[in-house]
């Protein structure tokens, strides 16, 4: 589903991404550690298409995002780590707003945005103003408006920070729940203990190099090789060699 | 020491932050504000002096008219001053961001209505420069007063500004705390008010007829000039102040300095008095006047669906623009205000009888006019056509990835854009010249001039907005409009329309005085329409292909 081939992103003298291969199969959930600036924001803007790669091929469910970005933007949802939302807009019109921009058939926009409510326990905030909503409540309306048109490859960035219990357990149930429905999920998280806890594979990128790649198991296995220990020990040791390296 | 010291000292840090930064702006931006500061000045103070020179060239009505007109200009200063502090203290006492944490704070409540008040009374400080100095400095220089009377007229401006910003914050806490807010209420006191002036003016008229003094005799030129001529209106003991002094009688323009400083206590008294008591509970009131605000306008989604029934971004923007803009009082009232007071000139054109006047004349008015609406309407796509692209870029975690919608935003934004400013130019435009019963040549022209100035202004707005993007997330729209792209787009979108409303004012001129001839005679209506077309196209055109171009090979 998510198909990376010998990506490469420079931002002047900056190196970003390094010959990125990275291949999510359908109905996985992908977790992509690093540090910060290692290059897993940039990695997912190529794949959204807000960032255009120096070189190398990108394809979601199928879908070159290079050469047809409309195509495959049709399949892709994308949760920024700080999105923004129209202040003076209501939840539902947000929803509504959204679904308009997809293309969406009027009423199956409001069916959708029935359930997406329902499902995020919104329905009471529905006529709420976004702006009156707190961070954990406007983190679910992104992503009631994220999973909106339904689409078979969502990437998300940070998706835990600022939220409370309830959110978090609600967001990780979800994100299995739709991974188990067939849906490519690829996340990016500092919170090493949750990858451990919901990611199928794990990857390490640090200063654009994918320097580790598996599931939780095979980097149990490499970091045996490599010391022992626990994911966190062979985070900080990868990420450290590259950079005293 | 006071809290209120603290946060106006705190204040004028900021201030001088600002001015030792100012060198860091564009060089565009400081040329253009330059030299609009510098050609204002030199204009108003020109005009002023040309104003001066034609009254006394009047012999003794001079003297009998200079005073009068003093004290309306000062009556017409004073009003906009109440406006400016009005629209100031509202900002200062119920908006802006620091209000929530001084009101944690242990400020005392009359300390921040001293700082507001104060700077209420900064901010009117415009007046002061650009409009006291050209005016009492062109009046100074034409009667050879010596520069103690320069001074003299500071030392009057200082209470004057203080007060009228004071009066512009009373007024409007009296109007924040007792404004009613149901719909019913509103319509009636609208209702009222509507009468009142209906009353008011029929009135006046009715005044202006039957009294034949001097005084009314002028009235019947100048409105107002009865009213500004009141002895207990503070404008009237600065203009006859200012005027005793020059004179040499100081006892009298001394009298009226002391009568204008000592209001401003007894002014700030009072609002301090009355705040403390209004204050807390219209500040509730306003926390839950926003709330309320959250389901109004909601109607405009089920009216854009009616007449846009399918599905797009067109749409999507259309309802989502609208909602935000009705939602936010500050974008509205700028737009009513501009509009507003544009229409209800168009409207009494009547009423001043440029309607009667020769056709030449009438032609005259109604391309100035013309040329008025089309500056008012490049001044306020810079302001709200231009952020546009920018302001999306902050939630381009969904406009960006929603199916060919980045690479249609600068189209979409243009056509919302287009057909805002089609609709209030064209109605703007009918209006004016239907008021003036002009012939069907300047009619025509104007019909095919207005929909070409909306288009190159929209155009040319949008397509610079795209090119010139400003993705930082926290940037309001006026940060955004101040930068170097924000400017340029100020500066070409009056020169567009000065280069696209002259020459077929100029033309419509040459054929109703006659002197065009032959084939120019024959042809001027299409040549003329052509060169508006082909010009707004390119106005319009260019940009927006460079802002298209920008926004497709550009990272996010």
């Amino acid at each position: 589903m998510i198909e990376l081939d010998q990506l490469n992103k420079h931002y002047g003298s900056l190196h970003a991404v390094r010959d990125l291969t990275l291949h999510v199969p359908g109905g996985e959930l992908f977790c992509f550690l690093g540090p910060n600036g290692a290059g897993k924001t940039s990695s997912i803007k190529m794949m959204t298409g807000l960032v255009r790669p120096d070189s190398g091929s990108i394809r979601l469910a199928g879908i070159d995002a290079v050469t047809s970005p409309v195509e495959a933007r049709r399949e892709l949802g994308y949760i920024p780590d700080m999105p923004f939302l129209y202040d003076r807009l209501t939840v539902h019109e947000f929803l509504l707003f959204t679904g308009d921009l997809y293309g969406m058939e009027r009423e199956h926009v409001r069916s959708e945005a029935e359930r997406m409510l329902e499902l995020f326990g919104l329905l009471e905030k529905a006529h709420t103003l976004t702006k009156e909503l707190s961070h954990g409540m406007r983190q679910r309306v992104i992503y009631a408006a994220s999973l909106l048109h339904n689409p078979k490859v969502l990437l998300v960035d940070e998706p835990f920070i600022g939220l409370d219990p309830h959110s978090i357990r609600l967001i990780k149930d979800l994100l299995r729940e739709r991974t188990r429905q067939g849906m490519t999920v690829m996340m990016t998280t500092h919170i090493l203990a949750i990858a451990e806890e919901i990611g199928d594979r794990i990857g390490i990128i640090d200063r654009g190099h994918l320097v580790a790649c598996g599931t939780l198991d095979e980097l149990h296995e490499q970091n045996e090789a490599t010391g022992g220990g626990r994911l966190e020990d062979l985070f900080l040791r990868l990420t450290m060699q590259e950079n005293a390296g | 020491m006071r809290p209120a010291v603290v946060l106006i000292r705190n204040h004028l840090f900021g201030l001088r932050t600002a001015i030792r930064h100012m060198s860091d702006e564009p060089a565009l931006k400081q040329l253009v504000i330059g030299s609009f500061s510098v050609g204002w000045l030199v204009c108003l103070s020109w005009l002023f002096y040309s104003g001066f020179e034609f009254l006394y060239q009047l012999g003794g009505a001079a003297f009998f008219l200079v005073p009068r007109l003093f004290t309306l200009f000062f009556l017409g200063l004073g009003a906009m001053l109440m406006l400016s502090g009005a629209v100031t203290g509202y900002a200062q006492l119920f908006q802006v961001p620091e209000l929530k944490r001084l009101l944690c704070w242990p400020v005392p409540l009359h300390d921040l209505f001293y700082y507001s008040f104060i700077k209420a009374a900064l901010m009117s400080s415009w007046a002061f420069f650009f409009i006291i100095v050209p005016f009492i400095g062109a009046f100074g220089v034409y009667r050879g007063w010596s520069l103690w009377m320069i001074a003299w007229s500071v030392a009057f401006s200082l209470p004057f500004v203080m007060l009228f910003a004071g009066l512009g914050i009373l007024l409007m806490m009296l109007l924040v705390r007792w404004m009613p807010r149901g719909r019913t209420l509103g319509l009636l006191i609208l209702l009222i008010l509507t009468t009142g002036l209906w009353w008011v003016m029929g009135y006046i008229q009715e005044m202006r007829m039957s009294q034949q003094d001097d005084v009314m005799a002028l009235a019947r030129f100048v409105p107002g000039l009865e009213l500004a001529s009141h002895p207990l209106l503070p404008s009237g003991w600065m203009a006859r102040g200012i005027l005793a002094l020059a004179r040499g009688e100081w006892s009298r323009g001394l009298l009226y300095l002391t009568l204008l400083s000592t209001s401003v206590p007894v002014l700030y008294l009072g609002m301090a008095k009355l705040g403390e008591w209004v204050y807390p509970e219209s500040f509730q009131k306003q926390m839950r006047g926003r709330r309320d605000i959250a389901t109004k306008a909601s109607w405009i989604s089920q009216v854009i669906h009616q007449v846009h029934p399918g599905q797009g971004a067109i749409r999507a923007f259309g309802v989502k623009d609208s909602l935000i803009f009705m939602r936010d009082p500050t974008q509205w009232t700028q737009f009513f205000i501009f509009f507003g007071l544009l229409a209800l000139y168009f409207v009494n054109l009547g009423s001043l009888g440029y309607n009667k006047l020769e056709v030449v004349w009438a032609n005259l008015i109604s391309f100035l006019n013309l040329f008025s609406l089309s500056a008012v309407m490049s001044s306020l796509s810079s302001r709200f056509v231009y952020p546009q692209i920018s302001l999306e870029a902050r939630c381009l975690w969904l406009v960006g990835l929603a199916p060919d919608t980045l690479r249609r935003l600068i189209w979409v934004k243009f056509s919302i854009a287009f057909g805002a400013l089609l609709f209030v130019s064209l109605t703007l435009s009918s209006l004016s010249m239907l008021m003036l019963d002009l012939p069907a040549f300047s009619v025509q022209l104007g019909w095919v001039l207005m929909p070409c100035v909306s288009l190159a202004l929209s155009g040319m707005s949008t397509g610079l907005g795209g090119q010139f993007m400003d993705t930082h997330p926290d940037r309001t729209p006026a940060q955004i409009l101040s930068g170097y792209g924000g400017t340029l787009n100020l500066v070409l979108t009056l020169m567009t329309v000065i280069v696209l409303v002259l020459p077929p004012g100029i033309v419509a001129h040459l054929k109703i005085t006659e002197q065009l001839n032959g084939v120019l005679d024959t042809y001027a209506f299409p040549l003329t329409a052509l060169y508006i077309l082909i010009l707004s196209m390119l106005a319009g055109g260019i940009p927006m292909l460079l802002g298209a171009r920008s926004l497709r090979n550009r990272d996010f």
